[in-house]
């Protein structure tokens, strides 16, 4: 469908009023750009039907910033500016930007478009589509907590996810042979989006899902605790940890960048952990330690 | 987890009854964001205020993830209804169409302060009084 782009290049000041004209002439809402380096330069969109009021629609709009200017308000530019859109240029194209990610030797995150027939069957294939901004591969520091699970999990495992998301990492310990998940977040809304990727997954039956900050309350023990959160969240995790470990387990903390893997390293010694390994991508590092 | 910001996007949408068309298509879809999952998550967050114009603050990160703030309602929302109109004047100049107080005016701005770039409320009420004339409301002195 084609849709007829107006844009007006006016203040601060004039904003509110442009897009309340905007919306009065039933655009269903308007997209608001400022300048980065000037914030006093605003430019709003409205987008309309290609009917044949559409020289109506910008004389009014003329016409409404001249009675403006001649009451004293600045505009700006006061520039208006038309332009035919396809919808076809956004409806698919964001698409374009997520493709299969893989990770560490044979994880394989996707998106639900995409044709996944062409992988093999020894590949751990995690389907998550990108939405809000709880982890869809892409980021640093989820890769690195995979490629660290990838390598740990052995099979059987019994395996707390601290800070849960999207639960691609839940998703990813079942799919590599964990026996059991234990995923926490503290806000709803991941729990929300957890809970739909882990049915999509087909991961929600070994995945107890709970709405909690860290473990509190729990009496449960773990062969594997991981945290992708931050350095913060991984020191206050450090001290209790213990008493949440099994014999030989391990604690994954990510979400720490390289400059602070320091300082979690050493809460980590100072709490009678023996260090393991420490990888790093980009900016991020990520840290594995024993009991 | 700090993640690297994209772009920042502001819209001015009816609550509760966003959809993935103009102008949110647009908007984030240019940034590589699935609008219909911004559309999904905004509604069921501004729902029980159907229909009310509100602002929100998308930020899109390198990952293509994003996320939202609701903001202040706009000020022309809050003159609305302060004035008690359901439209502004088309031809602010010429044809004024309600009125609002000093006291408006202050509660407008009040409301406002945190999303406005004014250093004092002063200064917020004179910008509030600016949407104000535009919009063809005269501020009783």
């Amino acid at each position: 469908m084609k849709w007829v782009q107006v844009s007006i290049e006016t203040s601060a000041m004039a904003e509110d009023a442009i897009s309340n004209l905007l919306m009065e002439m039933d655009s269903g809402g308007v997209y608001i750009k400022e300048d980065k380096l000037n914030s006093d330069r605003i430019l709003v969109f409205a987008y309309f039907p290609p009917d044949d009021i559409i020289g109506e629609r910008v004389s009014k709009i003329n016409e409404y910033l001249e009675n403006m200017r001649k009451i004293g308000i600045n505009t700006g530019k006061s520039k208006v500016t038309i332009k035919q859109v396809d919808d076809e240029q956004w409806s698919e194209s964001w698409k374009k930007f997520f493709k299969p990610l893989k990770i560490g030797k044979r994880i394989i995150v996707y998106p639900s478009w995409e044709d996944i027939s062409n992988y093999q069957s020894r590949d751990i294939l995690i389907e998550i589509d990108p939405g809000m901004a709880f982890g869809t591969g892409g980021h640093s520091t989820t890769k690195l907590c995979l490629e660290i699970l990838e390598e740990i999990i052995k099979g059987g495992e019994i395996v707390a996810d601290i800070g849960t998301g999207s639960g691609i990492l839940a998703i990813g310990a079942v799919k590599l042979g964990a026996s059991s998940v234990t995923a926490v977040d503290v806000d709803e809304k991941a729990i929300k989006i957890a809970k739909e990727n882990l049915i999509k997954n087909k991961t929600i039956d070994a995945v107890k899902l709970l709405h909690r900050d860290l473990l509190s309350c729990s009496d449960d023990k773990y062969d594997i605790i991981i945290s992708n959160i931050s350095r913060q969240a991984s020191l206050s995790i450090i001290p209790m940890a213990k008493e949440l470990m099994l014999e030989n387990g391990k604690i994954v903390l990510s979400g720490i960048l390289r400059r602070e893997a320091k300082e979690v390293h050493k809460s980590l010694e100072s709490n009678n952990f023996n260090i393991l390994n420490t990888t790093y991508d980009k900016e991020w590092s990520c840290i594995l330690a024993g009991i | 987890m700090a993640k690297k910001i994209l772009s920042v996007v502001k819209l001015q949408i009816p609550a509760g009854q966003a959809n993935p068309g103009p102008p949110v298509g647009p908007a984030l879809g240019q940034h590589g964001v699935n609008a219909s999952e911004f559309v999904k998550a905004f509604n069921a967050q501004t729902q029980g205020q159907d229909g009310i114009t509100v602002s929100v603050v998308v930020t899109i990160y390198g990952d293509r993830s994003f996320s939202f703030i609701l903001k202040t309602p706009p000020a022309s929302v809050l003159l609305k209804r302060a004035a008690k109109i359901a439209k502004a004047s088309g031809n602010p100049r010429e044809e004024k169409v309600a009125s609002v107080t000093q006291n408006d005016l202050r509660e407008i701005a009040e409301t406002k302060m945190p999303d406005l770039n004014a250093s004092s409320i002063e200064s917020a009420m004179r910008m509030i009084a600016g949407t104000a004339r535009s919009m063809g409301i005269t501020v009783e002195s």
